[in-house]
Order: structure tokens, then C-alpha cells, then sequence
């Protein structure tokens, strides 16, 4: 138990560990002297270890702090995109639907279960997007005037690009002749992503140069990561779940590169395509997202503002 | 013991009210609370309130006894449990009027 409790403390932001750890280790050795509870107590530590990494308290108002969370936080979703390229880049093909009266196996069962959590955390997904844009959006006052445009048109593009892209795969899917309009969707989401990235990493002018404004982006990007992870997870499931069920997977080098994961060959067709199209797109996403608020929050403490820009939180600022 | 069927109080309350009769440490701040309030708080909403009244000025370390460290309330943290005091007093004397229930002894003479 004691291992456990000390693992569990490491969940925490390491400044505060460096501050509060020893007194928690305490707490826990009383705890077990008097023979209390153990769990509720380790129940609370792993919920007290979430709040802090959202909130940022205890993290003392320190570039260096605050550079180590913005890394950590783009680290952490970036992975899930990396580990998955070579996946996507192996190539996908047509999806194959199978008869869906026929009863599942277990394994195919469990992948059924796992698509459907990845539709829901692909949602859960949007929705901290959404929220983290929407953050970004009205920080846009706290841009200096002559930037206000970029900055702007940053926030929107991602909106638009998506509108753009699902317009030119949905036209890609129906239309035989333009069938290739789907590749450039996909080609088009990953290199506007790249170049939005890359605009916010070289340009530390446009990132608002607020306390407030590196908090929200650290934190936007921890809600985005955990998001990513959790689907990541998701589909990693779905994928060894499938994987189980000898002759019915296949996976098919198509050098289009077209957005299909998965062919399930046989009775238990599970709607490969999903997993196929939604995995790309929101993993680029979710990645792009965590760059543009975390690098901007990053790029403005590297600016050399960073002594005006860390004061402590304001009481009460939280989100 | 029934069910309780009403929110806990804010624990951040909770451990500035533990703290107001002297400075103890972690698991000290836990049984004080238990013992006046029946609230159980875990390690994690502990560490949590005081590292967000820490981080506020409203507690502070003293010098360990032991290996413990205890904290004890600031100035700054006393002004701000009696502010918060002097709301919940005005929440609950408008509480037992719109009740129809007169205040307990020692709320009326204070």
C-alpha cells in the first residue's frame, strides 16, 4: 500500500510533490497506524492529483514551471499521433460491412464496445476543443493591436478548415470522378495544421501577453491531452480487440493514403471505417490544438516578458 | 448514523476553522474536522485547500515538529475566515427567520 500511495503521489505536478510530498507520505503512515481506510484515502489522492494538474494550483508562478507544463501537455498528446502515423500512413482501403444480424464473437464484442467509447470521447474531444478555442477567441482583446487580425484569423481557422475539408471528403465519397478530393481533405487538414503550428511556434508577437492567458492555454491543453489520451486508448483497444479474431482483420497498403483504418473481413464487419476517418482527423486535432494554445503560452514566456507576464493567479480567475 | 441527504461544507472553510484554534499538521487538520464537523476529508482535498490557501496567503508552515509540518492561519487568512463568517451569519439568520425559528441562544446574544 505504502508503494501504491507513494505512486499515486507522483501523479502530482512535481513542485507541489516537492512541496507537499513529504507532508502526504506523513499523512498516509498515520493513516495506517490507526488502521483507517486505505482506499478512500488513495481514491482521494488520485482526484486531488486531476484537480491540481487542471488547476495549476501549487505550481509556483515560475517561467521555467509553466514551460514544463506546456511541454508535458503537448508531449502527452502528441504521442498518441505519433505512435498512430505509422498506422495511417501503412494505408487503408475500403471498409467491409458484414452481415450485422449475425452474433458477435467476444472479441468483436469488446471492439464494438470500444468504437462506441472512441464516438463518445471523440465527442468529449470537440467539446474541449471547442471550449479551448472559444478560450483563445476571447483572449484575442489581450493581442496587441497590430496582431489582432492574425491572431483572429488564427482562432478561425480551424473551424473553417474542418467545414472545408469534411465539404471535400463528403464530395470525395459521393462522387466517384472527384474521389480524389478526399485525399486532398485529409492532406489539406494535416498541412494547414502543420503551418498554423508552426506560425504560433515562430511567432511569440501574436501569443497574449497575460498571466491569465498562459494559464488557460496550459490548462486547455492538459483537458485536450487527457481527451486525446483517453481515445487513443480507445481505439487501441478496438484495435487488439480485432486483432484477436484470426483471418478477419487486414490491413491494406492503398498509397493514397485514404482516411479507412481497418478491413474486417468475414461476419464481424464492425464499421472499420469509423475508426478509420474520425482517428486522423481528430488526433490532428487534438494535437494542433494543444500546439497552438500551449506553444503561444510557451513562445510568450520565452519572449523575455515573462517577469510581467507570472504574477500569481488572481483569486477567484479559475475557469 | 442516517444518510446525509445535504451537501458537505466547503472544506476550504473547514480547514481555515480547523486552523483558527492553532496550527496542526495534515492528518491533525483531518480528525480536528471529523471530530467537530462528522466531514471526513481524504488526503487529496486536504493537501488540495491548503496548498490553494498557501498559494493565497491565508496559511502558512511553521517550523516542523518532528517530520511534520504544521501550518497555522496568517493574518490575511484570519480576516478572511471572519468575512466569510460574517456571510454565512447573515445566510443563517435570514434562514431561520424565513423558517419561522428563533436563533439559538448563543447566535442571539452574539
Amino acid at each position: 500500500m505504502r508503494s501504491l500511495a507513494r505512486r499515486v503521489v507522483s501523479l502530482y505536478p512535481p513542485a507541489w510533490r516537492a512541496r507537499y510530498g513529504d507532508d502526504v507520505r506523513d499523512f498516509l503512515e498515520e493513516l495506517e497506524e490507526e488502521n483507517r481506510p486505505f482506499l478512500p484515502a488513495l481514491l482521494s489522492l488520485v482526484w486531488g492529483a486531476v484537480c491540481m494538474r487542471l488547476s495549476g494550483a501549487g505550481t509556483p508562478p515560475l517561467a521555467s514551471a509553466w514551460r514544463h507544463r506546456s511541454r508535458a501537455a503537448i508531449s502527452v498528446a502528441t504521442a498518441p499521433a505519433v505512435l498512430f502515423l505509422p498506422v495511417l500512413l501503412a494505408g487503408f482501403t475500403t471498409s467491409y460491412y458484414g452481415n450485422g444480424s449475425a452474433p458477435l464473437s467476444t472479441a468483436g464484442i469488446v471492439a464494438e464496445k470500444a468504437g462506441s467509447a472512441a464516438g463518445i470521447l471523440t465527442l468529449a474531444t470537440f467539446l474541449a476543443l471547442l471550449a479551448g478555442w472559444n478560450l483563445l477567441a476571447s483572449l484575442s482583446g489581450e493581442v496587441a493591436p497590430r496582431h489582432r487580425r492574425a491572431y483572429s484569423a488564427l482562432v478561425a481557422a480551424p473551424f473553417v478548415l474542418v467545414v472545408l475539408a469534411f465539404g471535400l471528403m463528403a464530395l470525395g465519397a459521393h462522387f466517384a470522378t472527384f474521389a480524389w478530393l478526399r485525399s486532398v481533405g485529409i492532406a489539406a487538414i494535416w498541412s494547414a495544421w502543420g503551418a498554423g503550428a508552426a506560425l504560433v511556434l515562430t511567432s511569440g508577437r501574436l501569443a497574449p501577453a497575460s498571466a491569465e492567458a498562459v494559464r488557460r492555454g496550459a490548462r486547455v491543453a492538459v483537458i485536450v491531452a487527457a481527451c486525446t489520451a483517453c481515445l487513443f486508448f480507445s481505439l487501441l483497444v478496438r484495435l487488439v480487440a480485432l486483432s484477436l479474431q484470426p483471418g478477419r482483420l487486414r490491413i491494406v497498403v492503398q498509397p493514397a493514403c485514404h482516411c479507412r483504418l481497418l478491413t474486417v473481413v468475414g461476419r464481424d464487419a464492425l464499421v472499420g471505417s469509423s475508426l478509420g476517418s474520425l482517428a486522423p482527423l481528430w488526433l490532428a486535432l487534438a494535437f494542433a490544438a494543444c500546439l497552438v494554445s500551449t506553444a503561444g503560452a510557451a513562445a510568450a514566456l520565452r519572449s523575455g516578458r515573462t517577469a510581467r507576464l507570472l504574477e500569481p493567479a488572481r483569486e477567484g480567475s479559475g475557469w | 448514523m442516517a444518510a446525509r441527504t445535504y451537501p458537505k461544507p466547503d472544506p476550504t472553510l473547514l480547514v481555515l476553522t480547523s486552523l483558527a484554534a492553532g496550527a496542526k499538521h495534515g492528518y491533525g487538520i483531518m480528525k480536528d474536522i471529523e471530530s467537530f464537523s462528522g466531514v471526513t476529508l481524504g488526503p487529496g482535498t486536504v493537501f488540495g485547500c491548503l496548498a490553494r490557501l498557501e498559494e493565497r496567503g491565508l496559511v502558512r508552515p511553521v517550523a516542523a515538529e518532528e517530520r511534520r509540518r504544521p501550518y497555522e492561519l496568517t493574518a490575511a487568512g484570519s480576516r478572511a475566515l471572519e468575512a466569510q463568517l460574517d456571510e454565512l451569519g447573515r445566510v443563517v439568520a435570514t434562514t431561520s427567520e424565513r423558517l419561522g425559528r428563533r436563533p439559538r441562544r448563543g447566535t442571539a446574544r452574539a
